[in-house]
């Protein structure tokens, strides 16, 4: 079996059954908008993002899905012109109500860049940080299993144990990648979003993640920005094609052309845009 | 078959080696030669002006109205006092106001833009103006007595300021913007995010940034000199409000006496000063180096 076969079984072979349909909404966006100073970026994004299902945002590059990603944890109001309407629900929660707080925010939707980023400190510290800094009164021994805990989770344990003191710098690009994935867990997040996290690894490390993200979905959601239409094939269960459009001022913009189950986009998409699109016409 | 090409001959006269290369290389080396020649000049005939007086004596007696008993003890511990004084004033400053410009100031406003320019500015403004306003901040205080330590430091650390805010925040900018928004991703407020992340990972450039400012002051003779400076000070300084000298003022007016042989003192003490000084950027230059962060 290829493992393209193998990874294809997810999103496509399955996708008869209930596995792209969305149980149950973790985080409801409604007509999302986005705007930067007066730049009116992203327009009227409404979708929905299913709990315990990978959540794949397609799209060619300036259609806004990395802008509406950073939204779903706020790290897009740290651009300072950066400014959002519309409403993103998230358990009941509007996210960008008046008494939510961004931080906590971010301590329940975790983030894993493009370019693996760990911090200049031990492979230990760089896993112990997020607990650290959000409160989580831990022991040593406490500290030494969330620590192990979070390797473990992120399949890099076996390779890192013995050298748990040296610096993040000191591993590959692929096992970088892999310990911002075990920090991100280790503050136990409730989501966590990837915003093209294989983009500068090798097809080897990749697939590593990529395995990864699909036992990750047991226990969280995850919601991934790619460039690599066969990686949200193979990984997702509902893909979200988004596309740029320009509108009568002359101004580019992001919009949501479709949303559905990953077998459904990739086979028999609703939107011709989207077929152009899957099939290489354009983008 | 091997093709034979016409104009495939390698051999000939090197282009690096023509009349024009040579040239422009030779004014290159000789630029360096002179600079390096009077340098050579200074240091080696203040070595020797000072021959003789390289002893303890030195660093053990006060200054003295005879030559050979002269030491520059008060100066050195002066210097050492003034300047850590100076350190302590303006090390914290320099840094906070880099960590607000640097992380937290809003670059869009305009008084942020203002105060960016001043900095600027001020780091190329004449030392002796940072005497002048310190000699009129310490007459606004009513202080009769200017040439005390506190006077001295405060001067010295206005001086410096505007270099440390300047390193520091080179040193800042050199982090890379992932490192941020990682811990930011993680929940980390934006006070843990400097705290633990970016100025850790940038002290080695604040460090060495923080040191050529330090012995810069320790060098500089001029804003004290306004202050009335003393040269004739046979008691350690012992307070805030004592009164000091300092190696470089106590040089100057060796150098400027009568008696011919306080200038044997006064090189004598223009080495130690150089050996003080050269120790320090080569610390700087060591931190420099081993710490330097590829990211």
């Amino acid at each position: 079996m290829t493992s393209e076969s193998q990874g294809l079984s997810r999103g496509m072979h399955l996708g008869g059954s209930t596995r792209g349909e969305i149980v149950q909404p973790i985080m409801e966006l409604r007509n999302l908008n986005v705007y930067y100073g007066d730049f009116h970026a992203v327009r009227d994004i409404s979708l929905d993002v299913g709990a315990n299902q990978i959540t794949a945002f397609i799209g060619p590059s300036g259609c806004g899905k990395s802008t509406v990603l950073r939204c779903l944890n706020r790290t897009n109001d740290l651009v300072p012109s950066a400014r959002v309407t519309g409403g993103i629900d998230y358990r009941g929660h509007d996210l960008y109500g008046p008494t939510v707080d961004p931080i906590e925010v971010r301590r329940r939707v975790g983030m894993v860049f493009q370019k693996p980023n760990p911090f200049p400190k031990s492979i230990f510290d760089n896993i112990a940080y997020g607990p650290r800094v959000t409160g989580m009164k831990l022991n040593k021994t406490e500290t030494e299993d969330l620590v192990e805990h979070a390797l473990n989770k992120a399949g890099l344990w076996a390779e890192v144990k013995d050298k748990l003191d040296q610096s993040g710098f000191a591993l590959s690009g692929g096992q970088q990648q892999r310990l911002c994935i075990a920090r991100a867990i280790a503050t136990s997040p409730d989501i966590l979003l990837m915003d093209e996290p294989c983009a500068s690894l090798d097809p080897i490390a990749t697939s590593l993640i990529e395995d990864l993200m699909l036992e990750l979905v047991n226990d969280y959601t995850v919601v991934i920005v790619t460039h690599n239409m066969q990686q949200a094939a193979r990984v997702s269960d509902r893909t979200a094609f988004f596309s740029a459009r320009i509108d009568d001022a002359g101004q580019r913009y992001g919009h949501l052309v479709e949303m559905d189950q990953t077998s459904k986009i990739f086979t028999n998409p609703s939107d011709s845009r989207t077929e152009d699109y899957i099939s290489g016409r354009f983008g | 078959m091997t093709v034979q090409v016409s104009n495939w001959n390698i051999d000939g006269k090197s282009h690096e080696k023509n009349f024009k290369s040579i040239v422009f290389l030779g004014v290159l080396w000789l630029s360096l030669f002179i600079a390096f020649l009077f340098l050579i000049i200074l240091l080696v005939t203040t070595a020797m002006n000072g021959w003789g007086r390289y002893d303890l004596r030195l660093f053990t007696t006060y200054n003295n109205t005879t030559p050979a008993d002269a030491g520059a003890r008060a100066a050195i511990l002066g210097s050492l006092f003034v300047v850590s004084v100076t350190a302590l004033m303006a090390i914290p400053i320099g840094i906070a106001a880099a960590v607000y410009l640097e992380e937290f100031a809003d670059r869009s406003k305009w008084f942020n833009k203002v105060i960016e320019l001043n900095i600027q500015n001020l780091a190329a403004v004449p030392a002796i103006l940072y005497g002048m306003l310190t000699l009129g901040v310490l007459t606004l205080l009513g202080l009769k007595n200017k040439n005390v330590v506190i006077g001295g430091s405060l001067a010295l650390a206005l001086l410096i300021l505007p270099v440390v805010i300047l390193t520091t925040r080179e040193a800042l900018r050199a982090v890379p913007q992932e490192i941020r928004d990682g811990s930011l991703a993680l929940g980390a407020t934006e006070v843990q995010t400097v705290t633990k992340q970016t100025l850790p990972a940038a002290v080695p450039g604040i460090a060495t940034g923080t040191i050529l400012a330090v012995s810069r002051a320790i060098g500089e003779a001029a804003p004290l000199l306004l202050l009335g400076a003393l040269v004739f000070i046979t008691y350690d300084p012992n307070g805030l409000l004592a009164g000091f000298t300092t190696m470089p003022i106590q040089i100057f007016s060796w150098t400027s006496a009568a008696q011919e042989e306080f200038k044997q003192v006064a090189a004598a003490a223009s080495m130690l000063l150089l050996v003080i000084l050269l120790s320090m950027n080569g610390i700087a230059i060591f931190i420099r180096n081993k710490f330097a962060k590829r990211w």
